[in-house]
C-alpha cells in the first residue's frame, strides 16, 4: 500500500507540472464556433427608415415636492406661493399671549434667492394676503390655485429685496394670530399666506423650499414685548410651502417639441425599432436630441437639462420614476444613454415609448425646445445610436 | 479491504482537485461532443479494443458479455491527463486538462454459469473548448473588445447488468443505462469602454433519458483452427440504444444590469445506436490481440428533430496487443507487468465545411500488479485529428490515462 501512496504523489505532481504548461485560450478554432459565433452590429434610426412620433403636452402634477419656491413673472408665466409658519410657545408665556399682555413689536421674513428665470436685471415685486382656507402643499396642483380663499389686503411692509437677500415685514396682528392658533386650537385657523407677483414683475425668484436638510428656507422672526418687564424674540417655523406656475402652453415651430419645468410641460418620444432583432445584448445605446437655441427660455445660470423616463402604460403614459436618464449637453446637442430602456424595448417587446422632462421638473421653469420627429431636416430629428451584439 | 476504500478515496479526492482546467477542441462544439468509448487504462492501452474479450481480471465496458469470466469482486476506477496542441494555419497552442473517467463494480454470481453483475459510472461523451478573440469595432467608439467562446459538460452513463453462459459458450449479457448530463455553450462580450455593456449568451441543455447494451461473445473457435499456437478465438459483438433523451434547454442573455432567460423549451434529442464488433485471440498464452471496428451512425442524430449538418458516421477500426509475460506467482513484480499497444483509425462523427474529420491514433500502457489481483493501470494515446486545410483545426492529443483495480473475494458461502 506504501507503494501505491507514493505512486499517488509522484502522480500527481506530474499531473500538475502538465496542467501548469495550458496556454491561455486562444482564437484557434474559432470559425468552427458556427451558431454561437457573436457578431457586433449597429442600428441608427437616420440610417434604417425608422418611423418616430413626438408631440409635447401639459401634466397636472403635485407640485409639493419641489425643493425651490417661486415668486414673480416672466412673460406670460407667473408663479405664487402659500407658506404656513408655526409656533411652539413656552407653557408660560401661554396665558400672556391669550390675555394680550404680550405684544407682537414687529414679525420678519427672510427669503434667500437661489435661482433667477430668465433676466436678472429685470425687478420682482409681490403683494402678501393672508389664506383663509385650508391647503396642503402634498397634494396641492396648478388647479387647486382657483379654490383658493385670501384677502385683498398686502399684509407686509417695509420691503427690502436684493440679489442675495429679500426681508419684509408682516403684520403683527396676524403674527400674533398664528401664536395663539398654536396655543388654542379653538381659535381663528391659521392657513398661512399667499405671496402674489405684482403686474411690473419682469422675472421669477426662486427661495429654497423647506426641508429637513437645509435651513436656509424662509424664516420668520417675531420680537414680542411683555410692557415693564421684557422684550423677547421668538422665531416661527416654516410648516409647508408650494409654488404654483401657471401660463400659456408653448407654442412652438412646426416640428418642434419641448419641455419646461413649472409649467410641467412634457413630449413623448416615441421610435419604432422592430428591425433590431429580439433576443440580442444591448450594448450601447444612445438617445441624440438637437435643441432650438432660439425659442428655448434657459434660466439666468442653467444650461438646461432633459430626463428620459420610460412609458410602463402607453394607456396612461405612467412611467417608471425609479429608473430616469439624464441626458448630458453638448453645445445644442442633448445625449442620454438610454441602454437599459433599448434592452427591454427589444428583448422584452415593451417599448411603450419615452417621456421627457426637464432635468428636474419642480424646480426650475425653464423651457427647452426640441426639434422633434416631425422637424423638415431629416438629420436635427430625435436619434438612436444602438451598438448590439448577436447570435450568427 | 477497509484500507483499499481509504486509498480509493484519497486518489479520487487528489486528482479532482485538478480537474479545474479546459482542454480545447472546438470539434465538441457539434453534437454532443467526444465519444468515450472505453474508461479504463487498459482499454485506452489495447486502442480501445476487446469487444471479444473476456476478462477475468478487469471490468469491460464495451460489451456485459465480457464480464462472464469475473472471479472475485472488483473495483475499478480512472482517471486521465489530457493535453491537445492545436495548430491552425497561423498559430498554435498547448492545453491540458484532468478528468474522471468514472467507476466500475463487479463480481461474480455463478462461475458455471458465467453469471457476472457490473455496475459503474462512467462518462459517455465529453464537451470541453474555449475561445477568445479580441477585435476593435469600428462601430462608434466601443473601442477593444474580446470575444470568449467556452463549451462544457457531456453525456454520462449509470449502468448495471449481467452476462450468461449459454450451453454452447456463447455468452450473452446487457446492461440497462440511465443517461445524464448537461451541455452548456457560453458566448461572452466584453468591451473595454466602460460604458458599453457587456453581456453573455449561455445555452444549457439538461439531458435524461435510459438505454441499453446487449452483446455476445462467442464460442472458442480456436479448436477448428487446429493450432497449438492459437489458444483462444472469439468473436464479439455489442450494441449500444439510448432511447430519445429528453432535454431541457433554457437561453438566458445576460447583460450587466440584469439577467434573463429569454427561451425555455423541452426537446426530444435522438442519439444513434452504437454497433461494435471485433475478434480476439490469443497466441501462446502471452499474446492477446484484438481487432475490433466500430460504427456509430451519426447522421441520424437529431435535436428537435432536426439533424445537424456538421455530423456524419463513426466509423473505427482497432488493434491491439496485450503481452503478459509470466503468470506465475514466483516471478517478481516488474516481470508480472502486462504490457500493450494500440493502433486505430477513425472517421470522427464530424463533418466541418464538407470535410470528414479523421484522426489517427497509437496507444501504450501497462499494468503493474499490486498483490495477487489488483493492479495499477498507466495507458497512453497520441491522437491526430484534423487539419489546418479549410480553416479547419489540427489536433495533437495527448492523454495518460491511469487507473486502479482491485479484487476481492466476497460473497463466501458458509459451508457449515
Amino acid at each position: 500500500m506504501k507503494f501505491l501512496f507514493k505512486l499517488t504523489i509522484i502522480l500527481a505532481c506530474l499531473s500538475l507540472i502538465i496542467i501548469s504548461c495550458s496556454d491561455d485560450p486562444s482564437s484557434i478554432g474559432v470559425d468552427l464556433i458556427g451558431s454561437e459565433y457573436l457578431v457586433l452590429n449597429n442600428f441608427n434610426t437616420q440610417d434604417d427608415s425608422t418611423t418616430q412620433t413626438s408631440y409635447y403636452y401639459k401634466n397636472a402634477g403635485s407640485l409639493g415636492l419641489s425643493s425651490r419656491i417661486f415668486i414673480g413673472k416672466r412673460g406670460d408665466l407667473e408663479a405664487s406661493t402659500l407658506m404656513r409658519f408655526d409656533f411652539i410657545i413656552n407653557d408660560s408665556l401661554q396665558d400672556n399671549f391669550l390675555d394680550d399682555s404680550i405684544k407682537v413689536n414687529y414679525a420678519k421674513i427672510r427669503l434667500l434667492p437661489n435661482y433667477t428665470y430668465n433676466d436678472a436685471a429685470q425687478s420682482m415685486d409681490f403683494t402678501v394676503h393672508k389664506i383663509s382656507n385650508y391647503w396642503t402643499s402634498s397634494s396641492y396642483t396648478i388647479d387647486s390655485l382657483s379654490t383658493l380663499m385670501y384677502d385683498n389686503s398686502d399684509v407686509i411692509s417695509n420691503r427690502n429685496f436684493s440679489d442675495s437677500l429679500y426681508t419684509f415685514n408682516i403684520d403683527n396682528n396676524i403674527v400674533l394670530s398664528w401664536i395663539k392658533s398654536s396655543i388654542d386650537t379653538n381659535l381663528e385657523k391659521n392657513y398661512g399666506v399667499y405671496f402674489k407677483p405684482t403686474a411690473g414683475s419682469g422675472k421669477i425668484v426662486g427661495f429654497p423650499a423647506y426641508t429637513l436638510y437645509d435651513t436656509t428656507y424662509a424664516q420668520l422672526t417675531v420680537v414680542v414685548e411683555k410692557p415693564g418687564f421684557y422684550i423677547d424674540t421668538l422665531s416661527g417655523f416654516l410648516v409647508s410651502d408650494v409654488s404654483v406656475i401657471s401660463g400659456n402652453f408653448p407654442v412652438l415651430p412646426d416640428g418642434e417639441i419641448a419641455v419646461q419645468g413649472g409649467l410641467a410641460i412634457e413630449s413623448k418620444l416615441f421610435f419604432n425599432i422592430k428591425n433590431i432583432p429580439q433576443n440580442v445584448i444591448i450594448n450601447n445605446a444612445q438617445l441624440i436630441l438637437k435643441q432650438d437655441t432660439t425659442n428655448s427660455v434657459l434660466s439666468q445660470s442653467g444650461a438646461g437639462s432633459i430626463r428620459i423616463f420610460s412609458v410602463v402604460d402607453s394607456t396612461t403614459d405612467s412611467v417608471n420614476t425609479s429608473n430616469s436618464i439624464l441626458m448630458t449637453k453638448q453645445d445644442d446637442i442633448f445625449t442620454g444613454n438610454i441602454t437599459s430602456l433599448v434592452n427591454d424595448w427589444v428583448n422584452n417587446k415593451n417599448n411603450q415609448g419615452m417621456i421627457l422632462t426637464t432635468g428636474t421638473q419642480t424646480d426650475n421653469l425653464e423651457m427647452i425646445a426640441i426639434k422633434g420627429s416631425n422637424f423638415a431636416d431629416l438629420k436635427e430629428r430625435p436619434q438612436i445610436k444602438v451598438v448590439y451584439t448577436s447570435k450568427k | 479491504m477497509i484500507m483499499k476504500f481509504k486509498y480509493i478515496i484519497f486518489f479520487i479526492t487528489l486528482f479532482s482537485a485538478f480537474v479545474f482546467s479546459q482542454s480545447s477542441s472546438t470539434y465538441t462544439r457539434y453534437g454532443i461532443g467526444d465519444m468515450n468509448y472505453t474508461y479504463s487504462a487498459r482499454s485506452l492501452s489495447l486502442g480501445k479494443t476487446g469487444v471479444g474479450m473476456l476478462n477475468s481480471n478487469f471490468v469491460e465496458s464495451l460489451n456485459p458479455a465480457s464480464w462472464a469470466d469475473i472471479k472475485l469482486t472488483r473495483f475499478e476506477f480512472s482517471l486521465v491527463l489530457n493535453g491537445v496542441r492545436l495548430s491552425d494555419k497561423s498559430d498554435s497552442r498547448f492545453y491540458t486538462d484532468a478528468e474522471f473517467k468514472g467507476f466500475t463494480f463487479a463480481f461474480p454470481i455463478s462461475e458455471k454459469y458465467g453469471i457476472g453483475f457490473a455496475a459503474g459510472l462512467i462518462p459517455y461523451s465529453r464537451i470541453s473548448y474555449e475561445i477568445k478573440e479580441t477585435g476593435t469595432s469600428v462601430l462608434a467608439d466601443s473601442g477593444e473588445y474580446s470575444l470568449n467562446y467556452k463549451g462544457s459538460g457531456g453525456l454520462s452513463k449509470l449502468f448495471m447488468g449481467a452476462s450468461y453462459r449459454t450451453p454452447f459458450d456463447w455468452i450473452i449479457g446487457a446492461s440497462a443505462e440511465y443517461y445524464f448530463g448537461r451541455r452548456k455553450y457560453i458566448s461572452t462580450i466584453n468591451f473595454s469602454n466602460t460604458t458599453y455593456n457587456s453581456g453573455e449568451y449561455e445555452l444549457d441543455y439538461r439531458s435524461t433519458g435510459f438505454g441499453t447494451t446487449v452483446g455476445i461473445i462467442s464460442q472458442n473457435f480456436s479448436d477448428l483452427l487446429n493450432s497449438e499456437t492459437i489458444s483462444n478465438l472469439r468473436l464479439g459483438v455489442s450494441i449500444n440504444i439510448i432511447s430519445n433523451l429528453s432535454t431541457d434547454s433554457s437561453l438566458t442573455i445576460n447583460p450587466t444590469t440584469s439577467a434573463d432567460t429569454v427561451v425555455n423549451g423541452n426537446s426530444d434529442m435522438k442519439i444513434p445506436y452504437r454497433l461494435i464488433t471485433g475478434v480476439t485471440l490469443q497466441l501462446s498464452n502471452k499474446f492477446t490481440i484484438n481487432l475490433d471496428y466500430i460504427f456509430q451512425p451519426w447522421s441520424n442524430y437529431s435535436f428537435n428533430g432536426i439533424k445537424s449538418a456538421n455530423l456524419g458516421d463513426v466509423s473505427r477500426i482497432g488493434l491491439g496487443f496485450e503481452y503478459f509475460p509470466k503468470t506465475e506467482i514466483s516471478s517478481s513484480k516488474w516481470e508480472q507487468i502486462i504490457w500493450r499497444a494500440g493502433l486505430s483509425y477513425e472517421t470522427t462523427q464530424y463533418v466541418i465545411n464538407g470535410e470528414d474529420i479523421k484522426q489517427y491514433s497509437v496507444f501504450g500502457g501497462f499494468s503493474i500488479p499490486l498483490g495477487a489481483s489488483n493492479t495499477f493501470d498507466v495507458g497512453l494515446q497520441y491522437s491526430l485529428r484534423g487539419t489546418t486545410d479549410s480553416n479547419l483545426v489540427k489536433e495533437n492529443f495527448y492523454k495518460i490515462n491511469v487507473g486502479l483495480s482491485f479484487g476481492e473475494l466476497w460473497f463466501l458461502r458458509n459451508q457449515y
